[in-house]
């Protein structure tokens, strides 16, 4: 029996570092990516599709969201359980019990908002552990399967929760994470034959049959291994799990040590190469020292390349990138008398000599540039 | 570089001229209107106007009514070049350029004016060219001299170049995107961005606190729920007890009704018991009384009789009292009898005496009056009385004064009776010798016996007097008759007669007072009648003799008074026994009454006793006492036993209880209600939220921030790094500029020597303007000398600049009708100072008055006629050509 295990579709996120042009791409790309899950359906004969939680961004959403994600989710003909997570809980103002909803909702789709053993298809029933606020105060995926007995004979069952595991969550007293050790009790109870949540959105295997299918796109670039969905085959003696990658976006960090005009080159042609640029967001972290000529350029490069890119995150924040003149670097446009002196004052607070704070200093370095430009240095 | 020669033709009102310039000092005079500013105007002209231009000044030099086009020609020589530049406007516009030396070019149009360009930039500075031109009308301004390279060159700083001007222009028109050129304020877009950064993060705090109060309400709406449930149970177990409780409360309800019936028992056998009593004490008191007043009845029957045997003893004591006094009343009246008696014989006795006495007044007194009477008669008779007499007089007297004023007024007759004979007048004889005289008012007659009568008429007398006499004499006349006398004397007779009677009534009067005595005689005639009556009654008998009766009356009199005092006594005796005998009887017979009605009343109370007696014998009475008094006794057991059971059982703290929790019951109903009405609220509120979309707005309103914090934050970074470049920059160039100051300075102090004969100091700003001057110690604002001071201070800076440039790299310096300011001295000594300068510089000297010039050592001269096509170059002051 094979079915479609997701989570975090996130939808009706948006990113608000992109630029203007991508931002409504990005923000399509996880309805998209929906569409793609059906694809995997399809392709795999999976018989349902279990959404691990956070399928929307929020409860505080404009409900036009709801029209979108019904109309991405036409596109499966098998039943969709949907789970709710922490960004959309059961609370007052969830998504699900709006008007929209309940009046618009597909007959395939199911929204869990109990625990009781939901038969999705004849044979296999999923247990919910839906959330019905941001801060629960216990560990609902054992609350879910407390006090159950083992399936029946040829019921095959699936638990779908949302959250942090025990042995990941960064915070181990919060009383809401999931104890692994009791799943794998849970596990070999034959209560439940495998344990699927969303919250992470790298694709993880937390312990034998305990899944994190991850985000079908990615939403962080912190993330690991985003853009997956998993297609499980599970039967009470067996388990197997195929990871998917259905993402069409990309968030990369470039790390570059830059010393030289040639490293500057360097990195253009590793920009230049890189695919999809319209769909890729790109954190620099860039660090070196550069001479003003050298910087010169790289600010040409990027701007450049700014240009491509959903988002091109260059200067400022994440760069480590000392600017230093070189003789050279001036010597050529022959500065004489006051314009000298101008450019040695400035090149001796960009060294930092003297009594200079790091803004002084980078502002020497940026004042630099400048006298590098006007003076016939670049154009 | 050097003017050899300019030639103007259809040049304003010059049709063809050609002026040429010495190395040296060119003084070009002549009057106003000839076009001597004309030459250093197309100096300027051919340089910065291309042959197409229409510019307003090529419009104001073209000659008004020629069809001919302004067409200017310079030879010049700067550097290395010696060149030809011919330049004609508007018509036939051309340009040729011919450069003679080093190598020979020609370029025309465009090119022409290009290369011309070329050539002097690459041998001078153009600005110099500018800065040392002094233009008509502006000899007071200071030329701008701080950026002249070449002299900024000539000063010290080899290196400077134009690239500098282009550099410094690029970093003030990139610091202006950023800043206010003069204040150095964040420009308009830094303000903006700046601006749109705090609205945006307005927004978006806006949108967050929107967020947060919405997840707020989702936490209350959440909150309140469990508050719900809380509730809920709380209510289930609470109406479990109070269950309980009421079953409870309405057993000891029970127990405390039937209490209350044992309290209403024992209070009707209390009652019963108070009854029984109260019916045997009255029995007992019945028998008492009866027994009590009985005694009393014998006690007051015995004092009764002695009340009789009182009045009895009062009544004789009454009636003696009575016996004695009617006794002294008799005697009384007895002694009366004889007083009355005795007292009548002894006033007709008096009678009779008084009687006599009473007969002789009367007669007397009517005999007086008779007298009266008469002589009343006799006055009434006499009519004139002493008031008629004085009357009478008093008209006689009247009379005789009419008549005597009639004689005064009358003629007067005097007879004398001469010899012997008399003579008569009227009826009287006057004597011989004698005379007689008087007035004439009725006929005289005067007769002398015998021989004579003589009757002398008299006049007539005047008439008021006449009427006097008349009236006179009528008033006597009817006085006398109305007297009914004949005249005074008959008067005076009656009234003596009257007078006489008078007297007699007079006399008679008082007689007959005197016999009335007071009274009127009628009464006296009464008396004397009643007392006549009185004596005719008949005389007593048996009294003996009369003049013992008084002495007996008074005997008598004594005898009554003492029997009137002893009749008083008697009757007030007996008035105190009838008052003791009334009490007596009064007394006795009201305690007979009393005693009577006691004795009635006590006979009805042994009625009723007998009858009581005969319902309840006095045993049946004292028993029932006993028996309500044991049933008293049970009652109060058993409401005893009753209330100890309910004190146990604690009743009050139950209902407290009850009531307590009845009060929660409600409390917790009231929370739930509260939470339950809220719950809705925030659904609503959340439902209202909802529709805005707030997490699509914020995330717009973050990336919006998000792309405007990075545009500020470049900008800003920009902006530090332009505004470090400006700062640094231009203190740089300002200590250059600063560095130039000195040796400027020492120039424009020499030159001043020549000029003032004395020590001079001029102050100098970094940009190359002179600030102030000091002379003997007295420093002067440039601004605040006059305006020769400023014209010479203002040319002194030109001429240091022209004296320190590279010679090869000079300008002209060129002075178009300036010095108007300056007096004669002071012109005398500039005409040496240009004259130095005219040593290495060539100074072209454009004026009206050419006298102001006279001192400027060798100077070519050039005098331009008026209107005047040909130019006389002639020899100027030490003109050495």
């Amino acid at each position: 029996m094979k079915f479609v295990a997701t989570g975090d579709w996130q939808l009706g996120m948006t990113a608000h570092f992109l630029d203007d042009e991508a931002r409504p791409q990005f923000q399509r790309a996880r309805f998209d990516a929906v569409e793609r899950i059906a694809e995997v359906v399809a392709e795999h004969d999976a018989r349902f599709v279990v959404a691990c939680g956070d399928v929307f961004e929020s409860n505080q959403l404009d409900r036009r969201v709801i029209a979108q994600a019904f109309d991405a989710l036409r596109a499966f003909d098998v039943p969709v359980v949907l789970v709710p997570g922490n960004h959309d809980p059961l609370d007052a103002s969830s998504i699900y019990d709006s008007h929209r909803f309940i009046g618009g909702m597909p007959d395939h789709i199911h929204v869990l908002r109990s625990s009781e053993p939901h038969e999705v298809v004849p044979g296999v029933e999923v247990i919910g552990a839906p959330w019905s606020s941001k801060r629960p105060q216990r560990d609902l995926m054992a609350a879910a399967v407390e006090g159950r007995e083992p399936a029946p004979d040829g019921v095959v069952r699936i638990l779908a929760g949302h959250g942090a595991v025990s042995t990941l969550s960064p915070d181990p007293d919060d009383p809401a994470v999931v104890e692994v050790s009791d799943l794998q009790r849970t596990l070999a109870d034959g209560i439940i034959h495998a344990a699927v949540l969303g919250d992470r959105h790298s694709t993880t295997e937390v312990a034998d049959r305990i899944w994190y299918p991850g985000a079908p796109e990615v939403t962080s670039r912190d993330e690991i291994d985003p853009g997956n969905v998993l297609v499980m085959d599970v039967a009470p003696d067996r388990c197997e799990v195929e990871k998917v990658n259905i993402g069409r976006w990309a968030f990369t960090v470039v790390g570059e040590e830059l010393d030289s005009v040639e490293d500057v080159e360097v990195l253009r042609r590793r920009l230049q190469g890189m695919d999809a640029k319209s769909r890729t967001a790109v954190w620099l972290r860039l660090s070196g020292t550069l001479s003003t000529a050298a910087h010169a350029r790289l600010q040409e490069v990027l701007d450049e390349a700014s240009e491509l890119f959903a988002k091109l995150d260059a200067w400022e924040r994440h760069t480590d990138l000392a600017v230093m003149p070189e003789d050279a670097d001036f010597e050529a446009l022959g500065l004489t008398g006051f314009a000298r002196q101008a450019l040695d004052d400035l090149e001796s607070a960009a060294r930092g000599e003297g009594n200079h704070s790091d803004a002084d200093v980078g502002a020497a370095q940026d004042a630099l540039a400048l006298l590098y430009r006007f003076a016939g240095g670049v154009r | 570089m050097r003017i050899e020669s300019v030639t103007l033709r259809n040049y304003r009102g010059v049709e063809d001229r050609t002026i040429e310039f010495d190395d040296g000092v060119t003084l070009i005079s002549g009057p106003n209107e000839v076009g001597k500013s004309s030459i250093a105007e197309a100096l300027r002209l051919i340089r910065t106007k291309p042959d197409s231009s229409k510019a307003r000044e090529i419009q104001a030099i073209t000659p008004v009514h020629k069809d001919v086009g302004p067409e200017v020609v310079v030879v010049v020589t700067t550097g290395p070049y010696r060149v030809e530049y011919a330049k004609r406007w508007r018509k036939r516009a051309t340009t040729t350029l011919n450069v003679f030396e080093p190598s020979p070019e020609q370029h025309t149009g465009r090119d022409a004016d290009q290369r011309y360009l070329e050539i002097l930039k690459e041998t001078l500075d153009i600005d110099l060219l500018e800065a040392l031109e002094v233009q008509q009308g502006k000899s007071l301004d200071q030329p701008d001299l701080a950026q002249l390279r070449v002299l900024q060159n000539a000063l010290g700083d080899e290196e400077s170049d134009e690239s500098d001007d282009a550099l410094m222009e690029r970093i003030n028109a990139e610091y202006e995107v950023y800043f206010t050129p003069r204040s150095g304020k964040p420009s308009k877009e830094g303000r903006a961005l700046s601006d749109a950064v705090q609205e945006l993060t307005r927004e978006r705090d806006r949108l967050m606190g929107q967020s947060q109060e919405m997840q707020a309400f989702v936490d209350e709406h959440a909150e309140r729920g469990v508050a719900i449930d809380r509730a809920n149970r709380s209510i289930a177990s609470m109406e479990e007890e109070l269950a309980a409780l009421r079953a409870k409360d309405k057993e000891l309800r029970g127990l405390a009704e039937s209490r209350d019936a044992s309290d209403k028992a024992l209070a009707d056998a209390t009652e019963r018991l108070k009854r029984a009593c109260a019916a045997r004490d009255e029995r007992r008191e019945a028998i008492a009384w009866l027994e009590r007043t009985d005694a009393e009845i014998t006690e007051e029957q015995s004092v009764l009789d002695e009340r009789d045997a009182d009045r009895e003893s009062a009544a004789e004591a009454r009636d003696a009292a009575h016996e004695r006094a009617r006794r002294l009343e008799k005697e009384q009246a007895e002694v009366d009898a004889d007083l009355t008696k005795l007292r009548r014989a002894l006033d007709r006795h008096r009678a009779v005496e008084a009687v006599e006495k009473l007969e002789a007044r009367v007669k007397a007194a009517q005999q007086a009056d008779d007298d009266v009477r008469a002589a009343e008669a006799q006055m009434e008779a006499e009519k004139v009385d002493e008031g008629a007499l004085k009357r009478l007089t008093k008209l006689q007297q009247d009379l005789r004064v009419a008549e005597a004023a009639q004689e005064a007024a009358a003629a007067n007759i005097t007879v004398r009776a001469m010899g012997d004979h008399s003579v008569g007048v009227d009826d009287d004889t006057v004597q011989p010798g004698a005379q007689d005289s008087r007035p004439v008012i009725d006929p005289v007659r005067v007769t002398v016996d015998g021989i004579v009568e003589v009757t002398v008429q008299p006049g007539r007398s005047p008439e008021d007097l006449q009427q006097g006499v008349d009236a006179a004499h009528a008033a006597l006349v009817r006085e006398l008759s109305k007297l009914q006398v004949a005249d005074i004397a008959a008067a005076q007779e009656s009234a003596e007669r009257r007078h006489r009677a008078s007297q007699a009534v007079q006399d008679a009067k008082a007689r007959r007072d005197q016999n009335l005595d007071g009274a009127e005689l009628s009464e006296l005639e009464v008396e004397l009648a009643r007392i006549q009556a009185k004596v005719s009654e008949d005389a007593p008998s048996n009294l003996g003799e009369s003049d013992t009766w008084e002495a007996r009356i008074a005997e008598l009199d004594e005898r009554r008074t003492g029997l009137v005092e002893e009749l008083a006594s008697a009757r007030e005796e007996l008035e105190e026994r009838r008052e003791s005998a009334s009490e007596a009887h009064t007394v006795h017979a009201s305690a007979q009454a009393a005693l009577e009605e006691k004795r009635r009343n006590a006979d009805q109370h042994r009625r009723r006793l007998t009858e009581a007696r005969e319902a309840d014998s006095d045993e049946a009475l004292e028993a029932a006492v006993e028996q309500a008094d044991i049933a008293v006794e049970q009652a109060t057991a058993m409401r005893d036993e009753q209330q100890m059971a309910l004190d146990e059982a604690d009743p009050e703290s139950v209902a407290e209880e009850l009531e307590n929790l009845e009060g929660s019951l409600e409390t917790q109903e009231k929370v739930r209600n509260d939470a339950r009405e809220r719950r809705s609220e925030l659904q609503g509120l959340l439902r209202d939220r909802e529709r805005l979309g707030i997490r699509d707005l914020l995330d717009d309103a973050e990336a919006e921030l998000e792309e405007v914090t990075q545009r500020y934050e470049r900008f800003q970074r920009r902006a530090a790094a332009i505004q470090l470049l400006h700062r640094v920059i231009t203190a740089r160039r300002d200590e250059a500029q600063a560095r130039y100051v000195a040796p400027f300075t020492s120039e424009i102090d020499r030159l001043g020597k020549i000029l003032y004969n004395e020590e001079m100091q001029v102050e100098v700003t970094p940009d190359l303007h002179i600030a102030s001057r000091t002379v003997d110690g007295r420093t002067v604002a440039f601004e605040s000398l006059s305006g020769g001071t400023q014209e010479q201070l203002a040319l002194l800076g030109r001429l240091a600049c022209a004296q320190l440039v590279d010679r090869e790299q000079g300008a002209p310096l060129i002075l178009d009708d300036a010095l108007g300011f300056t007096d004669e001295d002071r012109l005398r000594a500039l005409g040496r100072a240009l004259a130095k300068v005219g040593r290495t510089t060539q100074v072209i000297v454009l004026t009206c008055q050419p006298d102001r010039y006279k001192y400027l050592g060798k100077a070519k001269h050039v005098t331009l006629p008026l209107r005047g096509e040909a130019v006389s170059s002639g020899e100027g002051v030490g003109n050495d050509s």
